[in-house]
């Protein structure tokens, strides 16, 4: 096995090729052999992209009512309809929707059965008011507040023979009074024409 | 709420926020504070009243219309059910509306002469 070739730190040193150590040091005592010259060392090439590990993930949706990018997104997936429920304050809108999820919770409705909703924490939030678990004397649903945004509840039906339905209701428009419900062709109406014009079949039902 | 709610059903028809042949539920709700007044018939009457005066307005624009009574969070009555009427109701929303009828098209557009609208559809045949 042949004899590696010895190094010197000292660049000006040629002990690899006459073995003999240009300050004049007995190789054993020389403080430069073995040592890498720094014209050894190779410059580090940092053009190439950092390797990026990709991650797997994946979105759960939070459950609350949807915005309504987020309401039309779920729609363009699949054939759905969206039902608006439009009334005067306080006329039961919020009431309805919450009945009708607690009434899924016993099984189905007149044949349909509840096949999956994105918003299910918004449910409970509207219905938790009107269960003994919130040690409420009497039921009560939460009002919604006048002039907030459109909101979207989820729910994905099934009936007897038929496919799933997808259904989308629309969070409660309250309207304050007469006067009003001819103002509200800019808050609410401005809502309901985007709805009309992005989605295939609005129902309205009017409480 | 008499006059309000056909009020708002003529703003969005005449906003058009509403497509032409959507269906409207008008739905009575509270049905246990109803039962629970001494004015039953009376509240009764104008509803029918009520949605009489809207199918009236707008049986041309909208698809069908129809009224439902719930009662969605009955208290202090044991005469009605949590939840009654609001089946029915669900099953109206669901329903599949009926397909609109559709005529063919005949275009003519593409033949400006009248010479070339001759022994088409019919028409100027002899």
């Amino acid at each position: 096995m042949a004899s590696q070739p010895r190094t010197c730190g000292n660049g000006d040193c040629n002990l690899a090729t006459d073995e003999k150590c240009v300050e004049g040091y007995p190789l054993e005592e020389c403080p430069h052999v073995g040592r890498i010259s720094i014209e050894d060392i190779q410059e580090v090439r940092d053009d190439a992209e950092p390797t990026v590990i990709a991650e797997t993930t994946i979105q759960l949706d939070s459950g609350e009512p949807l915005d309504r990018e987020t309401a039309a997104s779920l729609q363009r997936r699949r054939l759905s309809r969206a039902i608006g429920l439009i009334g005067p304050n306080d006329s039961g809108k919020t009431s309805l929707i919450a009945s009708l999820y607690d009434l899924f919770q016993s099984g189905p409705v007149s044949g349909v059965s509840f096949a999956g909703s994105n918003t299910l924490i918004g449910f409970e939030k509207v219905c938790h008011l009107a269960r003994a678990v919130s040690r409420r004397v009497k039921p009560h649903t939460q009002r919604t507040s006048v002039g907030a945004d459109a909101t979207f509840f989820h729910l994905d039906l099934h009936q007897e023979g038929t496919a799933r339905e997808r259904t989308i209701w629309q969070r409660p428009t309250s309207l304050r009074g007469p006067t009003s419900s001819l103002n509200f062709a800019e808050p609410t109406a401005s809502r309901c024409s985007s709805m009309a014009s992005s989605w295939p079949t609005v129902r309205s039902g009017t409480t | 709420m008499k006059a309000m709610t056909p009020q708002i059903v003529d703003a969005l028809v005449e906003a058009k926020s509403v497509c032409e042949g959507c269906r409207l539920a008008v739905v009575l709700t509270k049905k246990d504070v109803v039962i629970a007044s001494p004015h039953v018939e009376r509240v009764t009457r104008e509803f029918e009243a009520l949605v009489a005066q809207i199918k009236d307005a707008h049986s041309g624009y909208l698809g069908e219309i129809r009224a439902f009574t719930v009662a969605a969070s009955p208290q202090d009555c044991e005469d009605v059910a949590r939840g009654e009427g609001i089946g029915d109701l669900l099953r109206f929303w669901i329903e599949v509306p009926p397909s609109p009828a559709v005529e063919e098209f005949r275009s003519r557009a593409a033949m400006p002469r009248m010479i070339d609208r001759f022994g088409h559809d019919g028409e100027g045949d002899q």
